[in-house]
């Protein structure tokens, strides 16, 4: 990558102060006594939502969530490896993914919240031909913005969103670094970081369509650094939408299902464009009066990928949401 | 899309639309203050090989005015002077070598405008805003003589804040202490020059905490 600058660390210990200095803030100003008479989680005539991490609920409310995740895509098919004329012999690729993310939102007054969020996403090449080709990506980010309930109606929501996007992209690319290095490139540089800044915005709209059947749609745009680094600035959008299950008003249970799909225009985890990416959600959830915890069937679909060729990975997340 | 050019445009459909929102009736109290703070800066970016920045203090201190749009919900603009202090830690040439430390100070007119949030009947407040900065002087420092940078950076710059306040009554006047954390998301360098040697433009974006107090005093009608 023809560049004058190396990356920077990004703003990590204004990372770790934030996550712990805000929340504590934030915190103080959450007032769960002004809707004694509201139920906490999302609900709309007589339907609770089960709310995914992929596709955030339309609601107006105090909460706080952590989630942990991991992923797999096995049998990559890698073209052989050359290096300065070496052919290395290895076998097809597979990589592993992590997830890490923290989000609270506070409400403000009863039409707007304000939310923080941090993210961290880790994809490691797990067999000798993905760890040269792949390496070693961490992408790790804050967010932090304000949703506020556009319109409502006895079964819809609809809220509008804004948020600031502070992201990096840290890549060790081993391939890269080997290539530089028996080609005498100058200041072959083993870890690459991309920086971006991104605004967005966008709206959530909910659809009670009984009292068990929950919808929820999402469409944002964003605008700010390009996560391809050739690029200054780029726009990107994200298109989702979940359907849920909740099976408290016709079994008596605390139980609940959703099925969350979104859209996404710009990598998540990588610098290279390559197109598209999806992913898939199926939550099965205990949902408490206060609290959801949820057990999630992950699916990814991207082209995030030296290869530009589409990627299947399946995995699992625990996340848990406590409504205030 | 140029970033720089986004900007002005950003600004004013913000300012707009936060103007739209003070209508006569809903007005109930203005008040007008000074503020005094410091901020711990940060630059996150790009940087030279072998460099990296670290944090530095710097002073904030401008005045304030406040207007009331609804109850608890009111709106600020501040005018500031900002400053800015960054170091830049350049790894030594040579094994066994020092590091060198230099200092990047940025000099802002910044003019914040704020939403306030109300709560604890008053006495705390949660703001939340953009922020316009426009760069007066740029100086890099640390190897003999200062040294102007100013035309290295972009002249304007555009940031979200998000902060936290506590209210002091005292007589006439309240006093404010606020904690926010500022993100800068226009670009602070155009790139321009890299550009033209064939490189990538770079990346610098400012962020950090600024730790703010000041006082309003009423005016006009209660």
């Amino acid at each position: 990558m023809p560049s004058s600058c190396q990356r920077s660390k990004p703003g990590r210990k204004t990372l770790r102060i934030a996550l712990t200095v805000v929340p504590a803030l934030l915190a103080l100003v959450a007032a769960p006594a002004a809707r004694a008479q509201e139920s906490p989680r999302p609900s709309l005539a007589g339907h609770t939502f089960v709310s995914t991490d992929l596709v955030p609920d339309a609601f107006v409310r105090s909460y706080a969530r952590a989630s942990l995740g991991y992923a797999e895509a096995e049998s990559i098919d890698y073209p052989p490896l050359v290096i300065h004329g070496d052919t290395l012999q290895v076998l097809n690729g597979s990589l592993s993914y992590a997830t890490l993310g923290i989000e609270y939102q506070a409400l403000l007054r009863n039409w707007i919240a304000t939310r923080i969020a941090a993210a961290l996403v880790s994809r490691l090449g797990t067999q000798g031909s993905s760890l040269a080709n792949e390496g070693v990506t961490v992408s790790s980010g804050y967010e932090f913005g304000f949703l506020a309930r556009l319109r409502r109606t006895a079964k819809t929501m609809l809220c509008g969103s804004i948020a600031v996007t502070n992201q990096s992209v840290t890549i060790v690319d081993v391939k890269g670094f080997a290539e530089d290095v028996a080609n005498d490139v100058p200041n072959a540089r083993l870890i690459d970081d991309v920086p971006t800044v991104r605004s967005s915005a966008g709206l959530r709209f909910a659809w009670a369509a009984s009292p068990s059947f929950g919808v929820t749609l999402l469409g944002e745009t964003s605008y700010g650094d390009a996560p391809r680094r050739r690029d200054l600035t780029s726009w990107g959008w994200d298109l989702g939408a979940s359907v849920d299950y909740d099976a408290a008003p016709t079994h008596g249970i605390p139980l609940g299902t959703a099925f969350g799909y979104r859209l996404a225009s710009l990598p998540g985890i990588t610098a290279t464009d390559t197109g598209n990416s999806s992913q898939t959600v199926l939550r099965i959830a205990y949902t408490g009066k206060r609290d959801m915890v949820a057990v999630d069937i992950l699916g990814v679909f991207n082209r995030q990928n030296t290869q530009a060729t589409a990627i299947w990975a399946g995995g699992s997340a625990f996340s848990m949401r406590i409504y205030f | 899309m140029n970033t720089r050019s986004l900007v002005p445009r950003v600004s004013c459909a913000l300012l707009l639309a936060l103007g739209l929102t003070v209508t006569p009736s809903a007005a109930r109290a203005a008040a007008i203050g000074a503020q005094l703070g410091i901020n711990r800066a940060a630059l996150d970016g790009d940087t030279p090989l072998n460099t990296a920045y670290t944090d530095k203090a710097g002073v904030v201190t401008g005045l304030q005015g406040e207007i009331g749009l609804t109850d608890g919900l009111s709106l600020s603009v501040q005018p500031s002077f900002d400053q800015r202090k960054a170091g830049v830690l350049l790894a030594p040439a040579t094994r066994g070598g020092s590091t060198t430390e230099l200092e990047l100070s940025f000099d802002y007119v910044s003019v914040p405008v704020v939403v306030k949030f109300a709560k604890a009947a008053g006495r705390t407040y949660v703001a939340g805003g953009v922020t316009v900065d426009f760069l007066t002087a740029a100086t890099l420092s640390g190897q003999g003589s200062d040294r102007d940078v100013k035309s290295a950076f972009n002249s304007t710059g555009f940031g979200a804040l998000l902060g936290f306040g506590v209210v002091f009554p005292a007589g006439r006047t309240r006093l404010t202490t606020e904690l926010r954390f500022v993100q800068g998301i226009a670009n602070m360098t155009p790139g321009t020059a890299a550009e033209a040697a064939g490189a990538l433009a770079p990346r610098l974006h400012s962020n950090g905490w600024e730790l703010i107090v000041g006082d309003l005093l009423p005016v006009g009608r209660h």
